[in-house]
């Protein structure tokens, strides 16, 4: 059964053997003393020492009860113990995996280095499991090496945003059991950590500045940009940036800033350039030193007007207020359709399609009941009560519709979706109502060609954030190509059935995503969580002092006999000072008077 | 003058001496002496009352010893003799060599046994003379000089010895069959059979009282000691331990067995006296069952 030492500093006590023998090596201060008889003495073993400042060491029961006083007082001071168990010790790292951690990426190697492994080294096996803190975050390493634990977090790069740790925890806790030892790796000092978390940060306050955000109109015929810069520190600071495009950068210009002050900068796309980025000075957060920018724009939807023409101008409105719908013209074959309905002369609605009700004749009565919508996104939180329609006869119900809204027993809108059929149908007279003066209606409608465009599987120019999920349209037929993400340094590929799952790059830059030949996205990913570029409360602490004392009376019993020791300390002591008295009093006696 | 000596209470110690010699005295009565005529019965014919033997007469003897009743009855002259009635000489010498004064017990016992022996000595009506030996140098003691403690100043005028030197008793004249009693601790490595062959010449009759402290026989060091000889003040540095001390006891005690083995051979009374208890009871605990003294 292992030994160890929960004290290893009483074995400093081991220096009262050198210091003992030294004690009874030196000699004692002569006594002068006249003497009748020094040709006796003189006689006498000739050899014995004289005149030394050190003599042989005398063999007496004091020395031997003062040297074993010390070595049992030294096994006391040590706090021996024994391993209670065989079992690995388990130590689970929770590392803090938000972005401001990029900037303490070495500091946290060191830390963990330096201190995680002292934790159990008097221990036996240590079973070192290492989780991202994020939710569904992954478990870098688990193994009993610190060496490969080390090389795991050397390759890993924290670029989430902020989030709470507290998943990740309740799962650190189950990995490593009660009696194993939960650290929290992060940059700054939460209020409370759950779950009996130890923790180690290796923060400290940065003087950042960096992007914070941005916004591009390209409402007129040249876009422009604007970006905000904020200095996060307490001091004023300054840097460069410069505006990069194509395989040009213009020359660096120089931004003051003040203590906690946010200056936007201005500026418009260069002539037939379509991207640009902004890289200010490099400082110990780097993530948000750089902002890539494309003018967005969304994928193309193709419009046809089959309606009436009383709907006309309600369509030719809608038409104009979407961004990048045109009307389809020739033989192009349009993504939606504007249809309406009379229920007088019922026609086919077209497979996508927004349907009016339209009947020519203006009906005399109003829908009479509470207006009441469905718990569905589409009218999720429109306000319908302002409606006014009239009573007309109703669009044939489907089994498949679902009405998304009703008054009384007459449901005002039905979504048809079955196969490749996705109308949205307005089941009362639409021209004969207010209903182009509700946003609600705009909404909904805007709602609903927002779907059918999602839906398009086309290019879409956007800027994202980073690991920004992006729901993309993709062919997902038995023949479809795979998904591939580039971003110029780095290429991910990705099965069409798990484009859910897609997500922007980690690391600022441009990315264009294909399916075969066929381009989905070009965009940006932009780092867009200032609460990580703010290191104002980033700091040093560990409360993992403790912990080596803790694990240790957790896995291993004491002595069970130190009150023996104890009591035979004392034993040893009183021995040591009887015999020492008894000798100092045969010493300093006076001669002659000693046996009177 | 020895510094132990101008501590010591003289007159105080002569007086004790005087009244303990009235309760031991010399063993005279055990032995035949010679001298002037005295009390005690002498080696040769006397004009006691103690008779001795017959003999013829011869030419020259006194005629008044003529046992005239013997010449009734055989006809033949025939003299009567009587014990001689003589008056013993003891002689006292005196070590005194430094070792005998180092340890004030041992001093003031040296001193009563010096006192002691010599009024011993004069009250039994003995010839007593002393003198006191350091090494090779010795000054014979007149009798005024022992009672008015002068002799202290005869001590003191004698020149330093070596260390542990034995007093040189063969320069000292003695008279024929006296009694030679010396006072000495018989600290010197010399052999002791050449000393009291030198006490016994001339008939004479060795008394050996040898005073000692506790501090010799049982000195109870344990330590570190700077030893300062006591004769020559020649230092010397000793680390005793248990080992040695009983090494030291053993060659102490060997050393004085030689002694009384000595005087054992020649019929000698040899005996150590103790310094730390009571005069009476250190001449009991020796001296007196060796016959070196007796009880009046």
């Amino acid at each position: 059964m292992p030994i160890l030492f929960a004290n290893p500093a009483g074995f400093w006590a081991l220096l009262g053997i050198p210091v003992i023998l030294l004690i009874h090596l030196l000699q004692r201060e002569s006594k002068r003393l006249p003497i009748s008889t020094l040709f006796l003495l003189e006689n006498i073993d000739r050899e014995s020492i004289q005149g030394r400042k050190i003599e042989r060491l005398r063999n007496s029961i004091p020395l031997w009860l003062q040297l074993l006083a010390v070595l049992v007082l030294t096994w006391l001071l040590t706090e021996p113990r024994w391993s209670a168990s065989r079992t690995a010790t388990r130590v689970v790292l929770v590392v803090d995996s938000s972005a401001s951690m990029s900037a303490f990426h070495d500091r946290l190697i060191e830390e963990i280095e330096s201190k995680v492994p002292p934790l159990t080294e008097t221990l036996g096996t240590t079973e070192y499991t290492c989780i991202e803190s994020h939710e569904s975050g992954n478990q870098l390493y688990r193994g009993t090496s610190v060496s490969e634990l080390i090389e795991q977090l050397r390759d890993w790069t924290p670029a989430r945003s902020a989030h709470s740790p507290e998943t990740a925890l309740r799962t650190g806790r189950s990995l490593a059991g009660s009696e194993g030892t939960l650290i929290f790796v992060s940059d700054h000092v939460p209020e409370t950590l759950p779950f009996a978390a130890s923790l180690l940060s290796v923060g400290e306050p940065i003087e950042n500045v960096g992007f914070t955000g941005f916004q591009i109109d390209n409402s007129e015929e040249v876009a422009s940009w604007e970006v905000s810069i904020k200095n996060y520190s307490d001091t004023p600071q300054t840097r460069r940036w410069v505006l990069a495009s194509g395989g040009t950068r213009t020359e660096p210009r120089e931004i003051s800033l003040n203590a906690g002050e946010t200056r936007s900068l201005k500026g418009k796309f260069p002539q037939s350039r379509d991207r640009i980025s902004l890289v200010l000075e490099d400082d110990e957060f780097s993530r948000d030193d750089q902002l890539f920018l494309v003018v967005p724009e969304p994928k193309p939807l193709l419009l046809a007007q089959a309606a009436s023409p009383d709907t006309d101008a309600l369509v030719r409105s809608l038409v104009d207020s979407l961004e990048n719908a045109p009307l389809a013209t020739g033989d192009q074959t349009p993504d939606l359709a504007f249809a309406s309905y009379n229920p007088l002369d019922p026609q086919p609605f077209p497979a996508v399609s927004i349907v009016f009700l339209n009947q020519k004749a203006v009906p005399q009565q109003f829908l009479k009941g509470s207006i009441v919508s469905a718990n569905h996104p589409l009218v999720s939180g429109l306000d319908w009560q302002g409606l006014i329609a009239r009573v007309t006869p109703a669009i044939p119900p489907k089994e498949e519709d679902v009405a998304l809204l009703w008054q009384g027993d007459r449901p005002l809108v039905l979504l048809r979706e079955k196969g490749g059929q996705r109308q949205l149908l307005f089941n009362f007279d639409v021209p004969h109502s207010n209903a182009e003066r509700l946003p609600a209606f705009i909404v909904l409608i805007h709602r609903f060609i927002h779907r059918v465009r999602n839906d398009k599987v086309a290019l879409e120019v956007r800027n994202t954030e980073l690991s920004e999920p992006l729901s993309l349209a993709v062919d997902r037929g038995a023949e479809a190509s795979d998904l591939i993400l580039s971003t110029g340094e780095e290429t991910q590929t990705l099965a069409p059935k798990r484009a859910s799952s897609l997500r922007s790059p980690r690391a600022p830059g441009f990315f264009e995503v294909r399916q075969g030949d066929q381009p989905l996205l070009r965009g940006t990913a932009n780092f867009a969580d200032t609460r990580e570029a703010d290191f104002s409360e980033a700091t040093s602490n560990s409360t993992l002092d403790k912990l080596p004392k803790k694990i240790t009376e957790q896995h291993t019993v004491s002595d069970p006999w130190w009150q023996i020791w104890v009591i035979a300390l004392l034993a040893l002591a009183l021995g040591a000072w009887f015999f020492l008295s008894k000798t100092n009093r045969r010493e300093t006696s006076p001669q002659g008077t000693q046996h009177a | 003058m020895h510094p132990t000596l101008e501590t010591l209470d003289l007159p105080g110690i002569a007086t004790r001496a005087r009244a303990h010699a009235g309760l031991f005295t010399l063993p005279l009565k055990e032995q035949n002496w010679k001298g002037s005529t005295g009390d005690f019965a002498g080696s040769g014919v006397g004009a006691s009352l103690d008779f001795q033997d017959h003999r013829l007469y011869a030419p020259g003897d006194d005629p008044r010893h003529i046992n005239w009743q013997a010449y009734a009855r055989t006809g033949e002259y025939t003299l009567k003799l009587y014990r001689e009635e003589v008056r013993p000489i003891v002689e006292i010498l005196f070590d005194t060599s430094d070792s005998m004064f180092s340890d004030p017990e041992k001093a003031e016992r040296a001193l009563e046994l010096f006192y002691f022996l010599y009024a011993a000595g004069e009250q039994a009506g003995a010839a007593t003379s002393a003198c006191v030996i350091r090494g090779d140098h010795w000054k014979p003691l007149e009798i005024a000089s022992v009672f008015s403690h002068h002799w202290v100043d005869i001590v003191s005028d004698l020149p330093p010895t070596e260390p542990s030197a034995r007093p040189n008793l063969t320069a000292i004249p003695s008279k024929s069959r006296s009694l030679r009693i010396l006072l000495s601790d018989l600290l010197f490595p010399d052999s002791p059979e050449q000393t009291l062959q030198i006490l016994k010449r001339n008939g004479g009759r060795p008394i050996i009282l040898c005073p000692f402290t506790q501090t010799e026989s049982d000195p109870g060091w344990l330590g570190n000691y700077d030893f300062i000889d006591s004769e020559s003040g020649r230092r010397h540095e000793r680390r005793v331990d248990t080992p040695l001390l009983n090494r030291y006891l053993e060659t102490y005690r060997r050393h004085f067995e030689r002694w009384k083995s000595a005087a054992l051979r020649i019929h000698s009374p040899f005996a150590r006296v103790p310094s730390a208890t009571k005069f009476e009871a250190a001449l009991k605990l020796e001296a007196i069952p060796a016959g070196a003294l007796s009880l009046l």
